[in-house]
């Protein structure tokens, strides 16, 4: 089991994810994932800082990912509704590409953090919304739960 | 909410649903009973009010996503009857900020995204390289700004 990430900071080659809960924001057949998957949540005050929840799962086997999301964002929801699919993107292409930045969030989870340095531009926002979702790799829940343990995940 | 491209009545399915909704010159009596373009338009209109009904209750997205109002419905409704006869079937996706978006993929590094912002046409297109990148906003007025139309239509007959 790979070792809890502090509030360290994030390393370029860190693999991140983004977890998809709408059907609408990804499409398994032409492995798309839709730049709405990475639109920032509109601050509420007394925050002022839009922000994008995601997991630093580098070091995670595949496994041990489905069940982050299994635990911390399906678990979490009251709707009912399930993790579907998720977006794992280079940390490099936040940093570089975006030119966003990823701020440690270790709660609820060691691994969460949120891409923050939105622009206030809704343009600019989608812009940057359009680098990350090309880049971006579509990733599909395996038929079966996984059962790794999450005590030290 | 149902993905019409999972389900087979995406983007491309949706130009096919059109024509078989009698959206072509039909064979048998020479008649178009309704254009291609209208047809999809309707579609495209029920998808945005599923996604409306689906995305309706604050924190539809398990966070803190603000609902699809009516006015943004009635703003993306719009905006997609005012599409040119050019534009092919954009995929509707529903937005954390309460808006409806558009979104087309032409191809690797080629995808254009578009959305009502307020009372502006936001859109943002990447052209066949991640550092040829193009986003502009426009009053949203009467139609779709011309260089969105000039940009949809190269992508369309090249893709």
């Amino acid at each position: 089991m790979p070792d809890p990430l502090p509030t360290i900071g994030v390393c370029p080659n860190e693999r991140i994810t983004r977890f998809l809960t709408q059907r609408k924001w990804f499409n398994h057949k032409t492995d798309n994932v839709s730049p709405q998957a990475f639109s920032p949540r509109t601050p509420k005050p007394p925050s002022t800082i839009a922000k994008t929840s995601v997991y630093r799962t580098e070091g995670c086997n595949d496994d041990e990912v489905w069940l982050i999301g299994e635990k911390y964002v399906t678990e979490k929801r009251q709707d009912g509704q399930r993790v579907l699919a998720r977006a794992d993107v280079s940390a490099d292409v936040i940093l570089s590409s975006a030119g966003l930045l990823i701020e440690p969030a270790p709660t609820p989870h060691p691994r969460h953090a949120d891409i923050v340095n939105w622009p206030d531009s809704r343009e600019k926002q989608l812009d940057k919304m359009n680098v990350l979702a090309e880049q971006s790799e579509l990733r599909l829940p395996p038929p079966t739960s996984p059962s790794p343990t999450i005590d030290h995940m | 909410m149902s993905n019409r491209w999972e389900t087979g009545s995406g983007p491309s399915a949706l130009f096919e649903r059109a024509k078989e909704k009698g959206g072509v010159l039909s064979e048998s009596n020479g008649q178009t009973t309704e254009p291609v373009s209208l047809a999809w338009k309707e579609l495209l209109r029920d998808e945005i009010l599923d996604i409306a009904s689906a995305c309706s209750r604050e924190g539809w997205d398990g966070e803190e996503a603000v609902p699809i109002s009516s006015a943004s419905v009635g703003r993306a409704i719009r905006l997609i009857y005012l599409a040119p006869d050019v534009v092919r079937p954009p995929e509707a996706v529903p937005s954390v900020d309460g808006e409806i978006a558009f979104e087309w993929r032409f191809g690797k590094y080629r995808r254009l995204s578009l959305l009502v912002h307020g009372d502006e046409i936001v859109f943002s297109a990447i052209l066949g390289a991640l550092n040829n990148r193009e986003s502009a906003s426009k009053p949203f007025v009467d139609g779709w700004p011309t260089r969105l139309t000039e940009i949809l239509t190269k992508q369309c007959t090249s893709a």
